[in-house]
């Protein structure tokens, strides 16, 4: 791996605390063994890499996500954004540990016996159309009116129609989105809307759990999920690290 | 770690165990710290061109679709026809020249949304957007080449 001196480089997976215990036989990008970099109160998770190539591919992606589960069953981490890459150890010191301890330092402490999950939640389609027909009779009409005629002969019409019922979709994606989201608050401790409820998804949300309330999380999913299984479909991804809940964007 | 989504568990909470590469994509490509650009050596020149295939649909396309869809509900039976039936008869609405520009619109939307398990059929049209209070960023995947 280190051939040519000048090209490697270091691959910075995450931050944890200084007494973190690595996994055993954890490996990183390019199949490269991973070390802790320790500073103070906190340390980073390291390999190393050769810099002059893209760090983009698919490979490295996975070798960085599975690098990051391994670290999340072991205890608090902050995961680094992926891709990131310095010329040596001195310059993540330098420019991350020692400036910014005190902030990584209180991440790590909030996300002591936390845990992340990632939950979406999909319409069935044709579910939740017959709610917005049945609910709206301008609805109902437009869709007399055009049903049975050729499209380009009621254009205008028809963009009435579908703008009638996305608007009602996108209101009522919200509506639930908030209703579940009530109720799950009384389980996690934080939650970041990724993306506004909407036509493609109604939920787009990370959850922030502790540990030990991640099986009530996920009997409530579950629980939720069968009771509106005719017009919601979830899905929920994790336990995973905190991707969500830390850094400040 | 599982390339292919795997659900596990019974019932109606679909888990991908661990994670599909879509999932990881879409979870955690653009999270975590960061660090001042001028301090990398390089950070990406991302290559998951899965990221960059998401559909942009405009308006009108999208409310035809779902105008389409609404019509064809069967209103008093239910049990209409099955997202499948639903895109031959629109093929073949098209090859007839019917509205093929909506019509290829709406085609492609769908088709995407069901092969691609609705993960890169995103709609970014500009729809009202509500603020939230513990509301992240909008999620942005530029791939900065």
């Amino acid at each position: 791996m280190t051939t040519t001196q000048e090209r490697s480089g270091v691959f910075v997976y995450a931050v944890v605390p200084h007494s973190f215990d690595l996994p055993e036989g954890l490996t990183g990008v390019d199949g490269a063994p991973i070390e802790l970099v320790p500073y103070g109160a906190v340390a980073a998770v390291v390999g190393p890499m050769v810099a002059a190539r893209s760090t983009g591919r698919r490979a490295d992606l996975t070798a960085y996500s599975s690098v990051l589960d391994g670290l999340a069953a072991r205890g608090a981490v902050a995961p680094m954004r992926f891709g990131t890459v310095v010329s040596d150890q001195d310059v993540l010191v330098d420019e991350l540990l020692a400036p910014r301890m005190d902030e990584l330092t209180r991440q790590l402490r909030e996300l002591e016996g936390m845990t992340q999950y990632h939950l979406r939640a999909t319409y069935v389609e044709e579910a939740v159309l017959m709610e917005i027909t049945e609910a709206d009779a301008r609805v109902r009409r437009l869709r007399e009116a055009t049903r049975d005629l050729p499209e380009e002969a009621c254009i205008a019409e028809r963009v009435r129609l579908g703008e009638l019922v996305t608007r009602s979709w996108e209101r009522w994606a919200n509506a639930d989105a908030d209703r579940i989201l009530a109720e799950l608050s009384v389980i996690v401790s934080a939650y970041r809307v990724r993306r506004e409820p909407g036509l493609s998804a109604v939920m787009d949300v990370a959850l922030l759990v502790e540990v030990q309330r991640a099986q009530e999380l996920e009997d409530r999913l579950e629980a939720i999920a069968a009771e509106a299984h005719e017009r919601l479909k979830f899905r929920l991804a994790g336990p995973m690290a905190a991707y969500d809940f830390v850094g400040s964007g | 770690m599982t390339l292919q989504a795997q659900s596990r568990g019974g019932g109606y909470l679909d888990r991908p165990s661990p994670s599909s590469l879509a999932d990881v994509v879409e979870i955690i490509l653009d999270k975590g710290i960061v660090i001042d650009a001028y301090v990398r050596v390089s950070l990406v020149g991302i290559e998951l061109l899965t990221i960059d295939a998401r559909i942009v649909i405009a308006s009108v396309d999208t409310y035809l679709r779902f105008a389409e869809a609404t019509n064809r509900l069967d209103l008093y039976q239910h049990g209409g026809k099955d997202l499948g039936e639903f895109i031959e008869d629109m093929q073949e609405g098209g090859s007839r020249g019917k509205v093929s520009g909506a019509v290829k619109g709406a085609k492609k939307a769908l088709t995407s949304g069901r092969e691609d398990d609705e993960d890169e059929d995103e709609d970014e049209d500009e729809r009202p957007r509500r603020r939230r209070s513990s509301s992240s960023s909008s999620r942005r995947h530029a791939s900065s080449r």
